[in-house]
């Protein structure tokens, strides 16, 4: 049964995904030295992959209602089997959230607290996360709007302000590649940022929406999620030209750039403050549905007794993850695609076809408060 | 009971994560600002006989450059300058670091200065740092010492005595006002990393006089293949700003046999095509125009206004053309792509692009313009004829 009883209504859940999506920022850096200028594109293509994969997140949802990923795994295949696939899933969202840390943490380490060791960063901001966590469902998706909004007000305002020094004509020469490495910047981006989504399936049986229209607020999420990053992209690769695949950041030297007769220069630290705040979100959400998973997998009450244990396997697990960020773009760009697909496409497909052919479904009477 | 417990666990967590602020922020990354060494400036040096470069930093002393009121504090320079001899920048900082008290912050350095020694062996080595480092800023200007940079760094301005800080602010200022366009760190690494382009980089000359010293723009250093190769005065500068389209405003002198004329330009519109010869030669398509409007005006006897501005116009556009293809000219005696004409064809051209770039500088050689320009005459000041003139035209109504 599902331990986590709060809903939240559909309009939390967009701006959760829209979070989630554009704090992927950071990961641009895992294509864009593939592709250059055309690291645009891969957005628009991945937007377009991603989307048979949310049908399929939504189908899921809709066949059982009222029943987070978890306990789909054991409704399809049976309590051991489905409680294998739960573990599996437990140990990916784990690990999501660990990269995720590590993420955070070598940011602020390398660019602003470079003295800190990146320990003190991660468990202060670990323990932040927990409190977070502690509050549950509703504390985590409450802080996605406030995040979302914030985060796309600031795009727009820099972008606006950085309109003097963008250059169109950096987006060309268009698909001036070969073919082969689009498509695995586009495998890169649909499985690594995009594909992630899965994620919101532990959540979709707390969503107060009729299951039918839970596919048009996850899509709508993921397209202005993509948006915001497309936006991004754009200008970055506007502003910066050929330069823009020599920076991890991208959008942190452009915010550098922007100088508004000295009056407003220096922005940098709005992409900083943005960058962490949406790192917090995601962090936060994916260390929630690690507990939420580990306390359903041990068919426990509650996940809260588990949050701190979760936070000290994350820690650990952040720190044996990769000796260098070198290692860890390496594997973003070679391994982690195809090793993904396992948990974003090839289980749900093996639970879609299993579901079929034993004909299981868990139907809930339509309830009064359901709204979009 | 419980309620006292929740409330004495709340307490005793925010407790602790005001503790934490005031701890954990001030451990290891507090920074005092009478611990740090405020770079506004680094020089590069060449070192005779030696692989090595002197590097130059001069570092703001912040009493000083705000007007301390001691005496001693007068007669003294508002900055220092630390000098190191090493192959790369960042260990030059490290052995800088057992030199002094305090550590060195390179957020406030506005401009890296290459001395014209430097330039011409090469720029691009010790470039990976200033890209690289964290601490730097890609809005740094890169300039080119005619001389030492060292010099032009432990020398004081008039008004601005840090000279790293008022170099950037005279350069920031010329921009909006002349010839001189902006050569910032970000856009000489793009030229640099360009398949094709080729970076360039103001000249300042130091001129010292009885009195003051003065800190010049005069000319242009053009790149290639990372080494000082050639360099041009603000006419030819000119040529490229109407290519690069890089101008906003400026004054010039317009030569004419009846008169002289000074006239401001602006509103400066640029079209440039690549396009190809019936030959298969590259051939590049300039439109510019651009309004002027006349500061100053002499001679001109016995022309009306209109004659006088239609003869302006052509003089103006005559200028524009000329110097266009004279700066052209002048880069391709160099091999030296300055206007990314290359880029443009691999932007507009991609399938020809393959089988050019592999030969660009023949190309490039073999490049052909067609400028066609058009200058506007849209003001002529207070008043509407030459006042030299107006005596004898009064005369002639009599």
């Amino acid at each position: 049964m599902n331990i986590e009883t709060a809903k939240i209504s559909p309009k939390y859940f967009v701006f959760s995904v829209i979070c989630f999506i554009h704090s992927s920022s950071l990961l641009v850096s895992f294509f864009n030295t593939l592709v250059e200028q055309d690291s645009w594109m891969i957005v628009v293509f991945g937007t377009l992959c991603t989307i048979p994969l949310l049908l399929l997140y939504s189908w899921l949802a809709n066949r059982f209602q009222g029943k987070n990923l978890m306990e789909m795994t054991t409704e399809i295949f049976g309590t051991a089997i489905g409680k294998m696939f739960s573990a599996l899933y437990l140990w990916f969202f784990i690990t999501l959230t660990a990269l995720n840390l590590l993420d955070l943490t070598t940011f602020v380490q390398k660019s602003m607290m470079t003295t800190t060791p990146s320990i003190v960063i991660a468990l202060v901001f670990l323990f932040v996360c927990s409190l977070s966590v502690r509050g549950g469902l509703f504390s985590i998706t409450k802080y996605g709007p406030f995040v979302a909004i914030l985060a796309s007000s600031i795009l727009i305002i820099a972008t606006i302000l950085s309109i003097n020094l963008v250059e169109p004509d950096n987006l060309l020469p268009l698909f001036d590649f070969p073919h082969m490495k689009y498509m695995q910047a586009t495998h890169i981006a649909a499985s690594i940022p995009f594909g992630e989504l899965i994620a919101f399936l532990m959540i979709s049986g707390n969503v107060k929406i009729e299951p039918k229209k839970f596919k048009k607020i996850f899509i709508w999420g993921l397209l202005l999620g993509c948006l915001n990053l497309l936006i991004l992209i754009l200008r970055d690769t506007m502003v910066l030209g050929n330069t823009a695949k020599l920076f991890s950041i991208a959008s942190f030297e452009v915010l550098r750039l922007i100088n508004i007769s000295d009056a407003l220069s220096r922005m940098e630290v709005l992409s900083a403050v943005v960058l962490i705040m949406q790192l917090f979100f995601k962090v936060s959400f994916l260390y929630y549905i690690s507990a939420l998973g580990a306390a359903q997998l041990f068919n426990l009450s509650s996940f809260k007794p588990l949050i701190y244990g979760i936070g000290l396997v994350v820690i650990v697990y952040t720190y044996g993850l990769y000796d260098s960020s070198l290692k860890h773009v390496k594997m973003a760009m070679s391994v982690t695609p195809f090793f993904w697909m396992l948990f974003e496409f090839v289980i749900p497909i093996i639970m879609l076809v299993t579901a079929l052919a034993r004909k299981k479904q868990v139907k809930l009477p339509l309830q009064e408060d359901y709204n979009i | 009971m419980k309620k006292l417990v929740k409330a004495v666990a709340v307490t005793m967590i925010c407790a602790l994560l005001t503790a934490l602020t005031f701890t954990l922020s001030g451990c290891w990354d507090a920074r005092e600002l009478d611990t740090l060494a405020m770079v506004t400036g680094v020089g590069i040096d060449a070192i005779e006989g030696s692989d090595e470069l002197l590097f130059s930093f001069q570092i703001g002393k912040v009493q000083q450059a705000a007007g301390g009121s001691s005496t001693q504090a007068e007669e003294k320079k508002p900055f220092a300058v630390m000098q190191v001899e090493e192959q790369g920048l960042m260990y030059a900082i490290k052995r800088l670091r057992n030199k002094t008290s305090r550590q060195l912050l390179l957020h406030h350095n506005q401009v890296l200065i290459i001395s014209r020694e430097v330039a011409e062996r090469g720029v691009l080595a010790f470039l990976d740092a200033f890209v690289r480092e964290r601490q730097m800023r890609t809005e740094i200007w890169v300039i080119v010492a005619d001389g030492r940079a060292d010099e032009l760094l432990s020398e004081e301005m008039d008004q601005e005595k840090i000279s790293g800080l008022g170099i950037s602010i005279m350069l920031d200022d010329l921009i909006k006002i002349s010839e001189v366009y902006d050569v910032q760190l970000q856009r000489f690494i793009s030229n640099v990393i360009s398949e094709t382009s080729e970076p360039i980089a103001p000249v300042i000359k130091l001129i010292k006089r009885e009195n003051s010293t003065e800190f010049s723009v005069d000319s242009f250093v053009i790149f290639k293949e990372g080494k000082a190769v050639g360099e041009f005065g603000i006419p030819l500068s000119r040529g490229v700003s109407w290519i690069k389209d890089y101008l906003k405003v400026f004054t010039v002198e317009l030569p004419s046999e009846e008169g002289f004329a000074t006239v401001e330009m602006s509103n400066f519109h640029n079209k440039m095509k690549a396009d190809f010869t019936p030959e298969g030669a590259p051939l590049i398509k300039l439109n510019l125009k651009c309004d002027f409007e006349i500061l100053e005006i002499q001679g001109f006897k016995g022309w009306n206004k209109e004659e006088i501005s239609f003869h302006l116009e052509q003089v103006a556009s005559k200028m524009i053309v000329d110097e266009t293809n004279a700066i052209v000219d002048y880069c391709q005696s160099l091999d030296s792509d300055i206007f990314g004409f290359g880029t443009e064809y691999h932007k507009r051209h991609q399938k020809k692009w393959k089988t050019m770039k592999e030969n660009w500088s023949e190309h490039f050689a073999n490049l052909t313009m067609e400028v066609d320009a058009k200058a506007s005459f849209i003001d002529e000041g207070k008043i509407s004829d030459v006042l030299e003139n107006t005596r004898e035209k009064e005369r002639e109504k009599k």
